[in-house]
């Protein structure tokens, strides 16, 4: 069974002459216990979705299903407090004028609110923050206190505005961890919005990309990564290099298994990952650039043909900048053919 | 030092306190003063409650709900600033008075002994003032629910709240500062009123002030019957502390997001927007339309305005004195706001306190005070062998603004400092840093941050100096006559028929600023 | 700070002093009035520069604050004469010593002498009579009350509207009370009507009240009903003159007098002596109230509608004045509105 079915859901802004399309046409469905990532850049409508979704944005066209519910169909709107949704906001709006304890007990509509909210305090790690208030904690302690908030009514559907955009980098994946955790202990499905490829990557059974409110590509972490549909996911979703198929011979191996008809084609290209590429002993590619990365060396190569293809080697094979050297495929890669 | 030249006057008069004549309190006591403070109490508690809900519940519903003519209201609801209360003091009587043409027509149709309500009571009062006052809280109702309770809101109703409980629960806690800084606004004019009160018969302690100062010619005595006024300051302000509460809500609700409005159909919309349409009526467009009602009548057929030519020198008069006040007032009080950032806390802190006493205090007594102050000043001067002119002493613009400055630097004050407060410690620390001295900083940084709050603390300076009546009439220099000064000369005499002109020229005048600010409101963000 | 700091700083100060500057000061031959008379006085002033020469600046304020600032100001003062509405403002400022003797033959025989001062500080120039009036409709003018002090009675209890303790007139009423009955007897009769009356915010809505039927009949100054007759002739409210068994119906003056401090004296005499004689007409204008000089006709509203040949109270202004502090008390304690 489904946790949330979008069909076919349009949502405009703004008045008859100035409208802006934030959702076109969108259609995804949700499966029980799944988490759903969901990026794109700023402004793609993603933020519009999650609240489309939690009742805070009525749509124009189409309908949206929670479970068997149809709670949204254009016309009628189910309002907010009876979709049994739990919402965490980029910002968290935790409300300042109550404690954290009252907080999370918030939405804890019968007697057993406040053991409700200390069991739920307790999951994210805050059991001795209950008394404080909410100016008093760190980014990341409000983040865990809004997340308990959102799970204390035991919610349906979990929707996550850019949890963690508002934490540090060291931060940021540990309650990323920490969270993904919870949530799969308490098997809430989830619809998480990111413009951040790890965050996405990391958390998502599976990951929808939207841009301009049309869902380009809808697919497991590793589909999207490895098979984007076009060159915005690919890049989006991680560092890539392209190589016209015309090309394609510039890197050892790279024409091999491609169609014949596509090696003549002008506006095709092959999308390269940076550990798709080896470099070796050799000539037919200069060494423009290297950066270091800790674990590893990322090198930036110049083809034959002029085409620049990024390429990871470890730190304690390093290659001189201006070394002339070979590019190869890695052995069982198979990169994908975009257009141009 | 400003905080001084604030407190001086005021602390002038207050020094007559310190030598109580018993005889002035007992017999006041034995008398009117229990009376008069009893009026006091029911008058501000009215006005201040029913502003509240009004101000709050209008601010509310254009900020949270769509219905028709709902974006016209947001600013049409701000007009009865340009009202002064004055004009709507007689307006009201005249119309709704016992001689006025409702309560004939109520009695040509249901009998002259037929039941109205009795205008001419506290309630009526209440009525008047909380239809002039109402914008205060509305405004800064409409801003917290703007800046603060969008996302709230809706978390709340996420976590199942439905919208009353989300906002009683939630808007409400978080607006509840905003609501209670307007409310106090709205008490302190109330308070230091003491002409539109007695339109409606009312005895409140500043009347008492002024009966014992203009009938028994005993200013000491009349400045002691004061101190109870400012009595009910410190209690207005103390309230809006306690209503403020250990709030110090730096966060804001969610993304600066604003309320999303729903849309209302049916009776709710038409209930909304009666409600938004009968307070404009009530509150401005009905007084309005007497007033050009009467205008043309003294125009075509009565007797005519006096000095009708003279119209373009009152004006010219009323917007320099308006522009010298807004400028000076405004650049005070960023100098002092500053002061507060740069200098010593504890110091400062108590000096910007002292300099909003000037709002407490009724004008004509910041015009007595002010008077004393500046002739004393002169006298000391004498005795260096400065001999200033005397027409530098008093009755002067610079005294006339100097009164100003003190009675108006509050709410001034207030609006800079907001501004301010959006302005980090950290961006203020990378300025200087930068190599920008303090002065730098506040012009490069502070200034274009803030701007905003200037421009709505320049407003409201400006509505109030514009409509300022007392001080003007104490103290302004010889051929110096304003708006409200040729209001009062033939309102004074009754003759309210001939002043419907020139105050409608008021209400003409103070409706750009506040336009101004409509516009500034509707703005996002 | 830098200096580009400094000057846009410095700017709107230097605007506000200059523009300060500029409005202050100005010509010393003028004749500089302040009045708290604000009504008709306009005209009045144009005409006594036409005929004499002498400019005439005037500043209009409220009474009570218009007598501090002249003290305030002492030695330094601009103002050259003060005009004002009541007699107990006038008796204020001469007991402050705002006002200098003055000695004039043509001021002295023009003013009778129960309407100026008896040391010559001031003189009464307008004469104002607080009288009762009624609505022919409701009452029979053999029911009329016929003074004051019946109107304290309890037959009149909610027939009667009556201006509040806050204003000049009913407060000079009342010291006029106290001087012919005494403090005891003044309080009774003003608890009287205490009881009695509704009490209004001005003398405007008595007599509307009194038209509409409300009150049968009301205490009033006699030129807001003369204004009334102008604006409407069917106005039905008529006025009879108290107390014309006894002493007489109760009159206050606006008048004036020389500062202390004048810088211009004798301009300040010739002006108000003009005022008490040729300049009579026009400082009435069309405000209806009587000549104090008893040689200039009052206007033909007043003689028409109300008669002129009425007994006034011969009490001296200056006594009633000086009881105007007492008769505020009075109405203290009473619970007079």
């Amino acid at each position: 069974m489904t946790a949330l079915q979008f069909d076919h859901v349009t949502k405009r802004f703004g008045r008859l002459h100035r409208q802006v399309v934030a959702l076109d046409d969108v259609t995804i469905d949700l499966a029980d216990h799944e988490v759903l990532a969901l990026v794109g850049p700023s402004g793609c409508g993603k933020s519009t979705l999650l609240r489309a979704i939690a009742g805070i944005h009525p749509i124009d066209a189409g309908t949206i299903r929670l479970g068997d519910r149809v709670v949204d169909d254009g016309r009628v709107q189910l309002p907010p407090e009876r979709r049994r949704v739990g919402l965490v906001f980029q910002e968290h709006a935790l409300f300042p004028h109550l404690s954290v304890a009252d907080n999370v007990a918030f939405g804890v509509r019968d007697e057993t609110s406040s053991t409700r909210a200390a069991e739920m305090l307790e999951l994210v790690g805050m059991t001795e923050y209950a008394e404080r208030f909410p100016h008093e904690l760190s980014g990341g302690e409000r983040q865990r206190v809004a997340l308990a908030r959102a799970l204390a009514p035991k919610p349906d559907l979990m929707l996550l505005d850019e949890p963690f955009a508002s934490l540090d980098t060291n931060l940021r994946a540990r309650v990323r961890d920490d969270v993904v955790a919870i949530l799969r202990s308490t098997r809430t499905p989830a619809v998480f919005v990111t413009h951040d490829q790890h965050d996405a990557l990391a958390v998502g059974d599976r990951i929808a990309v939207l841009r301009a409110g049309r869902i380009v590509q809808v697919g497991t972490p590793v589909e999207v990564f490895h098979r984007p549909v076009d060159r915005f996911v690919a890049s989006f979703m991680g560092e890539a290099s392209y190589v016209p198929t015309a090309e394609a011979g510039d890197v050892t191996g790279l024409a091999a298994d491609l169609d014949p008809s596509l090696v003549a084609a002008a506006d095709r290209s092959l999308m390269l990952r940076p550990d798709d590429i080896v470099l070796q002993p050799g000539d037919g590619a200069v060494v423009e650039h290297a950066e270091f990365r800790g674990t590893v060396w990322c090198y930036t190569v110049r083809l034959a043909h002029g085409a620049r293809v990024k390429s990871l080697r470890n730190h304690l094979e390093p290659v001189e900048v201006g070394a002339a050297v070979r590019a190869s495929l890695r052995p069982g890669h198979h990169p994908v053919v975009l257009d141009a | 030092m400003i905080a001084a030249l604030v407190v001086i006057p005021v602390g002038m008069l207050a020094t007559s306190i310190l030598t109580p004549r018993t005889d002035v309190w007992s017999q006041q006591w034995a008398t009117r003063l229990p009376g008069e403070i009893v009026d006091t109490a029911l008058l501000l508690a009215g006005v201040g409650v029913c502003s509240t809900v009004l101000g709050t519940g209008l601010a509310w519903l254009v900020s949270a709900y769509r219905f028709p003519g709902v974006r016209v209201f947001g600013w049409m609801l701000i007009l009865p600033l340009a009202m002064p209360s004055y004009i709507l003091g007689f307006l009201t009587l005249a119309t709704l008075g016992p001689t006025g043409p409702v309560q004939d027509q109520w009695r040509s149709w249901f009998g002259a002994d037929a039941w109205f309500p009795d205008i001419e009571s506290i309630w009526g009062a209440t009525i008047a003032f909380t239809l002039v006052l109402y914008p205060y809280t509305y405004l800064l109702a409409r801003a917290a629910l703007r800046d603060q309770a969008g996302g709230a809101y809706f978390a709340a109703r996420i976590l199942g709240a439905g919208p009353t409980e989300a906002a009683r629960r939630v808007v409400l806690p978080l607006v509840r500062p905003a609501i209670a800084a307007g409310a106090a606004v709205v008490m302190m004019e109330t308070l230091t009123d003491f002409a539109t009160v007695q339109y409606f018969g009312v005895d409140t302690v500043s009347v008492g002030v002024f009966r014992i100062w203009r009938g028994t010619y005993d200013r000491d005595a009349a400045a002691e019957i004061a101190t109870v006024v400012l009595a009910f300051a410190l209690v207005a302000i103390a309230i809006e502390r306690i209503a403020r509460g250990r709030a110090r809500y730096g966060q804001s609700g969610g993304a600066g997001a604003g309320l999303e409005r729903r849309v209302l159909s049916g009776w709710r919309a038409a209930a909304a927007t009666a409600v938004c349409g009968g307070v404009v009526l009530v509150a401005f467009a009905g007084p309005v339309l007497q007033l050009v009602v009467w205008a043309v009548r003294e125009q075509t057929g009565g007797q005519g305005t006096p000095l009708l030519d003279a119209f373009p020198e009152y004006l010219a008069n009323s917007l320099q004195l308006m522009a010298i006040t807004v400028a000076v007032c405004l650049l005070v009080a960023v100098v002092v706001a500053n002061a507060q950032r740069f200098g010593s806390r504890r110091m400062t802190g108590v000096a910007a306190r002292a300099v909003a006493i000037g709002y407490a205090v009724p004008g004509p007594v910041v015009g007595m005070g002010v008077l004393l102050a500046v002739v004393g000043a002169d006298e000391v001067l004498e005795s260096f062998g400065l001999d200033l002119p005397g027409a530098v002493a008093t009755g002067s613009l610079l005294v006339l603004v100097y009164a100003y400055v003190i009675r108006f630097l509050a709410p001034g004050l207030g609006a800079v400092e907001s501004g301010l407060g959006q302005v980090s410690e950290e961006m203020t620390a990378s300025a200087r840093s930068l190599g920008a001295t303090p002065m730098a900083t506040v012009r490069r940084v502070h200034l274009p941050l803030s701007k905003a709050s200037l421009l709505s603390a320049a407003i409201l300076v400006g509505v109030d100096a514009l409509k300022e009546l007392p001080i003007v009439l104490l103290l302004r220099p010889f051929g110096f006559e304003t708006l409200p000064v040729w209001v009062y000369n033939l309102a004074s005499e009754s003759r309210y028929e001939q002043a419907a002109l020139p105050a409608l020229s008021i209400i003409v005048v103070a409706l750009v600023p506040v336009a101004l600010l409509s516009r500034r409101l509707e703005r996002p963000g | 700070m830098t200096p580009r700091t400094t000057r846009r700083l410095a700017l709107p100060l230097l605007a506000a002093v200059g523009v300060a500057a500029a409005g202050c000061g100005g010509d010393d031959d003028v004749l500089r009035v302040y009045s708290g008379r604000h009504y008709g006085i306009e005209a009045a002033f144009e005409q006594f520069t036409e005929e004499t020469g002498i400019e005439v600046d005037f500043l209009t304020g409220n009474d009570a604050e218009l007598r501090e600032r002249i003290a305030a100001e002492g030695d330094e003062t601009d103002a050259d004469a003060y005009i004002t509405v009541d007699a107990g403002n006038l008796a204020a400022a001469a007991a402050d010593g705002l006002f200098q003797p003055i000695d004039s033959d043509v001021l002295a025989s023009a003013i009778p002498a129960e309407l100026s001062d008896p040391d010559g500080l001031w003189y009464g120039l307008t004469v104002r009579a607080r009288t009762i009036v009624y609505n022919p409709d409701e009452i029979a003018v053999d029911d009329l009350p016929t003074t004051y002090e019946e109107l304290a009675e309890p037959e009149w209890a909610d027939r009667v509207c009556m201006r509040n303790a806050s204003n000049v007139y009913q407060q000079s009423l009342v010291a006029s009370l106290i001087e012919h009955h005494g403090y005891d007897g003044a309080l009774e009769i003003v608890e009287g009507w205490a009881a009695n009356a509704d009490i209004m915010g001005n003398d405007v809505l008595i007599l509307e009240a009194v038209n509409d039927g409300l009150c049968e009949v009301g205490v009033t100054n006699h030129y807001y009903l003369a204004r009334e007759y102008d604006e409407n002739p069917d106005f039905n409210v008529e006025l009879i003159w108290a107390n014309q068994d006894d002493r007489g119906t109760h009159v206050n003056v606006s008048g004036g007098g020389v500062t202390t401090h004048s810088s211009h004296p004798e301009d300040a005499v010739a002006f108000l002596e003009w005022l008490a004689t040729d300049g009579q007409q026009v400082l009435i204008g069309g405000n209806h109230e009587f000549p104090a000089n008893p040689d200039v006709p009052p206007d033909e509203v007043l003689v028409e509608r109300f008669g002129v040949d009425f007994v006034r109270d011969p009490l001296q202004a200056s006594v009633f004045g000086a009881l105007n502090p007492d008769a505020v008390r009075l109405m203290d304690e009473a619970g007079y509105g």
